[in-house]
């Protein structure tokens, strides 16, 4: 199962708000043929009711996802914006977090997705891998730190 | 080991409620808990703890507070990233030692 691709992978995003991070991410996936096309607009509705931005090791990330009937294939997708974004903090709302990372999800399966987040969870939790994903110049770096979520 | 039904919230109620679940689950259990979670969504809870009794909740994404009122809260997002577990243990722990 391939769940990341080069072209889901967007450096140096040109992306100012939440919104046009998740609407970036949702074409590539749709492109992809990872998500429907409503995929985006799903993912922005629930990020305002259940938010996804995390404090993670050294790095504020966020995770947008939604269900599964926007989703075709699962898939992670990667963008890195030039300057942080403002995610609100999941469980706390009223808390704003500047995220230099987001990685939107496109997942199937509910036991898929356990394993998956539990891999991610313990992606972000290594500073050090974050780090290099953060200061990656070219896509394939991040595809090589990232392949280990697929097995 | 003492018995606890917990109720572990997220945004599906499936996901992230079953890691935070297991986690809390593993957690207690060191602790001398026998956990018995429940996976719900926000929307959820209100029926959940009208149906069942309920220890604790445990939570990565909001609920209304109003929908079990008298029960303790704690919100979970530290367990689900694995960032912060210490402080949801102290304070569940703080919790649980009160039950009768």
């Amino acid at each position: 199962m391939e769940l990341v691709n080069e072209s889901l992978i967007c450096l140096h995003a040109d992306v100012k708000t939440a919104e046009e991070a998740i609407h970036l991410a949702a074409d590539r996936l749709m492109q992809e043929g990872f998500v429907t096309s409503d995929y985006a607009q799903a993912v922005i509705e629930r990020e305002k009711t259940y938010p996804t931005g995390l404090a993670g090791a050294g790095y504020n990330i966020a995770i947008p996802h939604t269900n599964p009937e926007f989703v075709i294939k699962p898939g992670v997708a990667v963008v890195i914006p030039k300057d942080p974004i403002i995610f609100a903090m999941m469980g706390t709302p009223a808390e704003k977090l500047a995220c230099q990372m987001i990685f939107p999800l496109a997942m199937k399966s509910p036991d898929k997705q356990l394993q998956l987040l539990m891999k991610l969870m313990s992606f972000f939790q290594n500073s050090e891998v974050l780090k290099q994903v953060y200061e990656a110049k070219e896509a394939k770096t991040i595809m090589e730190l990232m392949k280990e979520l697929e097995n | 080991m003492k018995k606890v039904n917990i109720l572990s919230v997220c945004g599906s109620g499936t996901v992230s409620s079953a890691m935070v679940g297991q986690k809390i689950k593993e957690m207690l259990g060191e602790h001398g808990y026998d956990c018995e979670i429940h996976e719900v969504s926000p929307g959820m809870v209100a029926g959940a703890v009208g149906s069942s009794h309920v220890d604790l909740i445990a939570f990565t994404s909001p609920f209304d507070p109003n929908d079990a009122e008298g029960i303790p809260q704690l919100n979970a997002v530290g367990v689900l990233t694995g960032m912060d577990e210490e402080t949801f243990l102290e304070k569940a722990l703080e919790v649980l030692k009160d039950l009768k």
